[in-house]
């Protein structure tokens, strides 16, 4: 009983200290990735290096039930600031009048289709092209979730490289020209992500962002440090070493015929996302071809954050379950031969400390506080304990805002940043702990396998 | 009760206060930061005016008496370059003059050689600007520097100061090097010029074999269609390297038209597919026969390209497309020829 106690201590310990070491590695490798890459944002405002040789991209807009608001996102998309690029809805069986509300606003008449299928769907009840925008054009598809639409979607577009936009994204006009510039770079680029910023609070004027702010709500607040994290720090950390396993779903630009070459979308997971830039590396490593996955630190989507309880709650649910299911899928990757900096050390990293470390966290947590009040430990190993856990929290978070100062540093106002440093603080006691318990139900859930509520 | 060992509790608190001490340092790095960046943002907002007015009268051949404070260095190098860049002729000129004056060469040669890379990359595009050719060597030796953005960089700044030296290497460079953006490559070769590109770029063609070749063929595009018409036919009439002989195939003439149809039945579907685009520039109405042969192609780029080319050929009439997209014996050659009726306007 003894050493199991003694054995336990240790191993939480052990835990957040090695979670912390690797915070410090992926924080350090963020601080030069993110320092190059503004030198390089500093000078782009020197003679535009690529005006005009954009590549033509291919929107891909999945709407299912979306009447209210999908005529609206479809004219702000038009308005984008791009020198070539198409608009493909993909209307996924929607049970409302999706489909009349936008061919009555963009005069859609049916086209015959001759379309390849690269990737299989559920059948294509029709595509109608816009009378009044020819860049404009609408797969009408049997429903079949997001991945199925993105699929046909991929088969029913033209270009070469293809951007998936939720349709509730609020995008900046320059959004496409960003995220195309890793393409204009790199010729190994198969895709690229940009950051994804939280829409509460600003000024959103005819679709587009105009006037940065902070929301008022203690939640979306907290959400910002946390998104902060996530892109900055996160993935970030893992650009400059081709060790990037997620792109955010709301708005990520692809290389058409890399992601056909991997099989497209798969249906059977909440995380088509993640699951597809996992199964990039694995596949595209295993065929050994050359690649570079990036990632574009500029704010270039903005998204409304769950702004109550139950909304978030399914949110992380879903993201965790996402997770788990990639790396479940994509599990050969892991230390495999040629899985270089993404099968040894991302992959590995992304069971431990995002996969699992809910569990570890909240039983560490319920352990050593359990231990200490009932005597089994002593009280100066529990508090010594619950320091270190909270702390390290605390020390992600800092990191972020520090690399937010260094960048972009979106919210000048000073009484902004006060805010931002004060929730910093705070989201550390209660919102952290609320969130590794939600994150565990869906890692729960994933092991047993039962089906999620979206 | 179980007492936590020394150790245990000494590494949790040499943890914890190391933990700390970073909070602490970054919050302090981030207030520091905030302030001085403010600062700074003032400082320059303040010069900026200045600057400008002395810019604008250096445009116009004057002297300004102008003082740049080292730390304002760079800022006033970026905007020099802007308008380094916003006129042309004369002006230009005197703008190199103005940046001599104040020894601004040294200052590039000084950031060119920095380890930032903000300040190396400013530095190799003001060497580029002003034509420093005390500069050369080390752009040379930066051309080779593995981070493509820097070595693309100092490419187009040893090209613009002495092409006929520079362009042999940078091709050479650039038939290797994966990394670099074939359009970045033709804005090189644009501003050197047709005249000044043809030489080094028709030796570098002749001279490299296999995918380096390969790589260079479409940069042919920026040369005069005279200097590369021999060239350009001669990889057209070879069937046997369809990967050159589709990057040759944009680069036809309309007198090259036999090499065309005769790459329309190549065994390589991407060859099929950029004859058909070539047929629908030059071809005529002897090639609707070969573009109807084509729709019904196993790939579907193929018929998506004949489709779209037979639009394009003179001569032939929409009505006559419709008719030919309900006639033609093969389901996916109509339903293509519909698809392409049905839209709008030219879809690419």
């Amino acid at each position: 009983m003894r050493t199991a106690l003694q054995v336990s201590q240790w191993f939480f310990l052990c835990y957040f200290i090695v979670l912390m070491l690797y915070y410090l590695i992926l924080d350090v490798l963020s601080l030069s990735g993110l320092r190059d890459y503004m030198d390089r944002e500093s000078i782009d405002d020197l003679p535009a290096w690529f005006s005009g040789l954009e590549p033509p991209i291919s929107l891909l807009v999945p709407a299912y039930n979306e009447s209210t608001t999908i005529a609206a996102a479809i004219r702000s998309l038009l308005q984008l600031d791009y020198p070539e690029y198409e608009i493909v809805v993909i209307n996924d069986g929607s049970s409302d009048d999706t489909l009349e509300v936008m061919a009555a606003e963009f005069d859609l008449v049916r086209s015959s289709e001759a379309w390849p299928i690269r990737v299989k769907t559920k059948p294509v009840r029709g595509v109608y092209l816009s009378r009044k925008y020819k860049n404009l054009r609408v797969v009408d598809k049997e429903n079949g979730k997001k991945a199925d639409a993105m699929n046909a979607g991929i088969n029913h577009s033209v270009f070469p490289l293809f951007c998936a936009v939720d349709a509730d994204s609020i995008l900046q006009r320059d959004s496409l020209k960003r995220v195309a510039q890793p393409f204009m770079e790199d010729p190994l680029c198969v895709a690229a992500g940009g950051t994804v910023r939280i829409a509460n609070g600003c000024k959103i004027q005819d679709g587009f962002l105009v006037r940065v702010g902070l929301p008022t709500g203690i939640l979306p607040l907290m959400q910002i440090v946390e998104y902060l994290r996530a892109f900055l720090f996160w993935r970030m950390g893992w650009d400059p070493v081709n060790g990037l396993l997620l792109i955010s779903g709301a708005f990520g630009l692809f290389k058409r015929s890399a992601v056909i070459a991997v099989g497209g979308y798969r249906h059977d997971t909440i995380g088509e996302d993640m699951e597809l830039i996992v199964r990039m590396h694995r596949k595209l490593r295993e065929a050994r071809t050359p690649f570079r996955i990036r990632f574009v630190p500029d704010p270039i989507c903005w998204t409304e954050a769950p702004e109550d309880t139950r909304i978030l709650r399914k949110q992380r649910i879903r993201w965790q379950r996402g997770l788990c299911e990639s790396l479940t899928m994509n599990w050969r990757l892991l230390f495999s031969r040629r899985g270089g900096v993404a099968g040894w050390l991302a992959f590995p990293f992304m069971v431990l400390f995002e996969g699992v470390e809910p569990a570890v966290e909240l039983i560490g947590l319920g352990f050593m506080v359990g231990a200490g009040l009932t005597h089994l430990i002593s009280v100066s190993s529990m508090l010594a304990f619950l320091l270190v856990a909270f702390s390290a929290g605390l020390l992600q978070s800092v990191a972020a805002m520090l690399l937010e100062e260094m960048s972009f540093h979106l919210y000048i106002k000073p009484r902004e940043l006060a805010v931002l440093l004060a929730v910093t603080l705070l989201e550390n006691f209660g919102y952290r702990q609320l969130n590794a318990w939600w994150r565990l139900q869906g890692l729960l859930s994933w092991a047993v396998r039962r089906k999620v509520e979206w | 009760m179980l007492t936590a060992s020394d150790s245990f509790l000494s590494l949790a608190i040499w943890a914890e206060l190391s933990i700390v001490a970073a909070v602490v340092a970054c919050c302090m790095a981030i207030i520091v930061m905030r302030i001085n960046t403010l600062r700074q943002q003032r400082r320059i907002a303040r010069q900026k005016p200045y600057w400008r007015e002395a810019l604008a009268v250096g445009i116009h051949g004057e002297m300004p008496s102008l003082h740049v404070a080292r730390q304002d260095r760079w800022h006033f190098m970026k905007l020099w370059c802007q308008s380094h860049d916003s006129v042309r002729g004369e002006a230009r000129e005197a703008l190199k003059n103005l940046a001599r004056s104040l020894g601004m060469q040294k200052w590039a040669i000084d950031f060119a050689s920095k380890h930032r890379l903000r300040d190396r990359l400013l530095g190799i595009i003001a060497l580029g600007c002003i034509g420093e050719s005390k500069g050369i060597e080390r752009l040379k030796a930066l051309v080779n520097e593995p981070n493509s953005v820097l070595s693309l960089t100092a490419a187009e700044a040893y090209a613009r100061i002495v092409p006929t030296e520079a362009l042999p290497i940078v091709l050479h460079a650039a038939s290797r090097r994966e990394d670099w953006p074939m359009a970045r490559l033709m804005e090189i070769l644009a501003e050197a010029g047709p005249t000044m590109a043809k030489d080094p770029l028709l030796a570098a063609v002749r001279t490299n074999r296999g995918r380096h070749r390969q790589r260079l063929v479409p940069l042919l595009a920026c040369l005069e269609s005279r200097d590369t018409m021999t060239m350009v036919r001669k990889m057209l009439s070879n069937q046997d390297d369809p990967e050159i002989l589709a990057a040759a195939l944009p680069l036809a003439h309309p007198e090259d038209l036999p090499y065309v149809r005769a790459a329309a039945n190549h065994s390589a579907w991407f060859v099929r597919a950029k004859a058909c685009r070539v047929l629908g520039e030059y071809g005529d109405a002897t090639d609707t026969k070969l573009l109807q042969h084509l729709l019904g192609d196993r790939e579907w780029w193929v018929r998506y390209r004949a489709a779209e080319s037979l639009l394009k050929i003179p001569g032939i009439s929409r009505a006559h497309v419709r008719q030919l997209a309900t006639s033609h014996p093969d389901p996916f050659a109509r339903d293509m020829l519909k698809m392409w009726l049905d839209s709008p306007g030219d879809r690419e």
